[in-house]
Parts: C-alpha cells; structure tokens; sequence
C-alpha cells in the first residue's frame, strides 16, 4: 500500500513554503556555494604565488642588468676574451710564453706539444726552462695571467740545485653556450677582479713598449741608386 | 543564526577574492613594466650571461691549477728537519715533482749519517699527517766519494687555500 502524505503534512508544507526555500537556498549555498568559493580562492592563490615567484626572477634579472655597470663589464669582457679566448689561437700561445719568458728571465728552452692530449678547451704544453732562483719564483708569481692569456700548470719538476723547471701548461679556451639569464649568479666583484686584471695586463703591456725604442729616424735615401 | 554566519562567511570570501585579484592585476602589471625594461636591456642581459659563464670557466679552471709555491713551502718546511749544529750536513730537496692532484715525489740529500738518522726520525713523526694524507719512502741510497745519503719520499700533501 502506498504511503501517502497526510493533510495535515501538506498544510505544514504550504504554510511554510517560503521558509523551506529559503531552506533550500541556504543549504546549497553551504554546501555548494561556500567550498566552490574557497576552492576558487585556492586557485587565485596559487597563481598569484607562482606569479610572485616569477616576479622574483625577473626583479633579480632587473637588478642585475639595470644595475650593471655597462663600461666595467664591456672592460671585463674584453678582458677574459684576452685570457680564455672563445677559440684556441696558437699565436696567442707563443706570445703569451715569450712575455712570460721576458718579464721574469725564465729561459725556456724547449716547447713540446702532444697532438694527443689536446681537448676542445685546453692545450696543454710541456716545456722546459732555466733560470735563477729570482726568475723561477717571478715565473711561478706571475704565470698565471701576466702573459696575456690564462695558463694553468698540470704538474711541475723542480731541481733547485740547477734552478730547472720541467712543467705543463695548459692554455685554455671556451665558448660560452647560455642564452638564458636564469639561474646566473652574478658578483660585481667578479667584475672588479677582471677589470683589475685588464689594467695590470695593458700597464705592463705600455711598459715593455716603453723598453723597446720606437725611433728609427736613420736617414733614408729617396732613390736607391742616387748619392 | 547560521544563515548570519553563512552570510558572514560569504561576505569575507567575497572580499578575500577580489583582493586575491586585485593582487593578481597588480603583479601582472609590475611584470608587464619589468619585462619591457628587459627588453630594452636585452644586449647587456646578453653579455651579463656571456660574462658570467666564462668567469665561472676561468674560477673553475684556476682551481685545477698545481698552487707549486705554497705546496712546495709547505713540502720543504715539513719533511726538511730544523737544522741541528753544522748546516752543510742538513737535509735539502735535490729534486721535487709536483702535480696537480697534489702527488709528489721529493728527492731528499745529507750529507752525514747523523742527519740521516735525525731525517728519517723526522719522516716517522706522526705530526706529518696534519700536512700529508699520504707518505711513503721510496727508496733510499749511498752515495761514495763524495759520501752523500738520498732519500725518495712520495705521498700526497693536503689541500690549501688557492692564492689565485
């Protein structure tokens, strides 16, 4: 038999009709409506957070570049290209051993390059050298970068009783790849070594021009066949 | 009562939203300023990056360097024994190989038994491991007419500080 509803239930139901909706509204709007805002807030949020982190990036990208001293960083550039070029140039090599060699009066006296221990950054090349005490330790002071490119030494011998030197050195070079900013850590101070070490290179440099006369006013003769 | 609360309630998140969107105009439009300026930036940004590849090349590849002068100093001040009465029968270095994975080999010359004896006394110190991981004898020989005694010390020292 079927359960019917009762007139008595009907007329409660009528009489309190608009109560019972607004009922119904408020239990949709706390089991609906409230978590779908919060849930939307959650959203909001999160978006905002990775829009921060984003900022974040871009504001330490801004204060690198904006903050950049763009004549020092031209400097230390043109510095470290000096020092580790973007691709190996052999002329660099023999000069940068010659100006050694003359700024500290350590004689090298044999150069060997093994063909098969070269890399794509580096070459590196046994030499043997002679000098006094004082010519030793000016080269092993100053061999790093005061011939113009960067050198490193692998492994070294050393007799101090013939002031010998039987070492390999290595000549860098590289090319950098990145084209992104992301991730770089800056330091001015890097900046400040380079641009220090650019200025103690071009001193030098005007130094040794200075010990070689420039002068050659000697008298030519226009024709070759006259007086 | 509840219907208050719930009102409250959705009241407070109305606001907590728009704020959360405003917040959200606000950083789009910061982003959007510090994007252009990055633009017109972009060549500096360029040799920034340039820049800071290779100085971190040039750091990384001076690591890899020998440092001969502290090793050595620091070599010579260890094994060599402080020098007891006559200086000419004291221990000196006649030969010393060095790499950069900091293995070395030192060639070590007395000239009298007495400073033999007091060098290899020396060598057994269980000081020297403050300054070697690694230290062995090699070898060791007598020279006749003139009488001379060499010693072949190998090891590895410990790491210092680069001066680069």
């Amino acid at each position: 038999m079927k359960k019917r509803f009762d007139i008595y239930t009907l007329r409660l139901i009528k009489d309190n009709g608009i109560y019972l909706f607004f009922l119904l509204i408020f239990i949709i709007l706390l089991f609906g409506f409230i978590p779908m805002q919060i849930n939307h807030f959650f959203g909001l949020d999160d978006r905002n957070k990775k829009l921060n982190q984003e900022l974040t990036q871009l504001k330490n990208q801004q204060n690198l570049v904006i903050n950049l001293k763009s004549n020092q960083l031209d400097q230390a550039i043109k510095t470290i290209n000096t020092l580790v070029p973007n691709s190996e140039d052999y002329f660099s090599i023999i000069t940068a051993l010659e100006t050694i060699s003359s700024k500290t009066g350590f004689s090298i006296s044999q150069y060997r390059i093994s063909l098969a221990d070269i890399s794509k950054q580096s070459i590196p090349i046994e030499i043997t050298g002679v000098g006094g005490t004082g010519s030793i330790v000016n080269f092993l002071n100053g061999y790093h970068f005061s011939g113009g490119r960067l050198i490193t030494i692998t492994s070294l011998e050393y007799s101090p009783s013939v002031t010998k030197l039987n070492l390999v050195l290595n000549f860098h070079n590289f090319k950098p790849t990145k084209t992104d900013i992301i991730n770089v850590k800056f330091d001015q101070q890097e900046i400040d070594k380079f641009v220090a070490i650019g200025e103690t290179l071009s001193k030098d440099q005007v130094n040794q021009e200075n010990l070689i006369p420039g002068q050659f006013n000697y008298p030519v003769r226009g024709n070759p066949f006259g007086q | 009562m509840l219907g208050l609360l719930t009102l409250l309630i959705l009241i407070g998140l109305y606001f907590i939203n728009s704020r959360t969107d405003g917040e959200y105009v606000r950083l789009l439009s910061a982003k959007e300023f510090i994007l252009k300026q990055l633009i017109d930036k972009k060549n500096e940004e360029k040799k920034l990056i340039t820049f800071v590849e290779k100085s971190d090349f040039y750091n990384k590849t001076v690591k890899s360097d020998i440092n001969f002068q502290s090793y050595y100093y620091r070599i010579q001040e260890s094994l060599l024994p402080a020098v007891s009465g006559d200086a000419s029968s004291s221990a000196s270095i006649v030969n010393i190989s060095l790499d950069n994975k900091r293995l070395f080999k030192s060639v070590i010359r007395v000239n009298t038994d007495t400073a033999l004896f007091e060098l290899l006394r020396h060598v057994e110190d269980s000081k020297l491991q403050n300054t070697f991981e690694d230290l062995a004898l090699e070898s060791f020989s007598i020279k006749i007419n003139p009488t001379y005694y060499e010693i072949v010390l190998t090891g590895i020292i410990k790491e210092s500080e680069k001066k680069i």
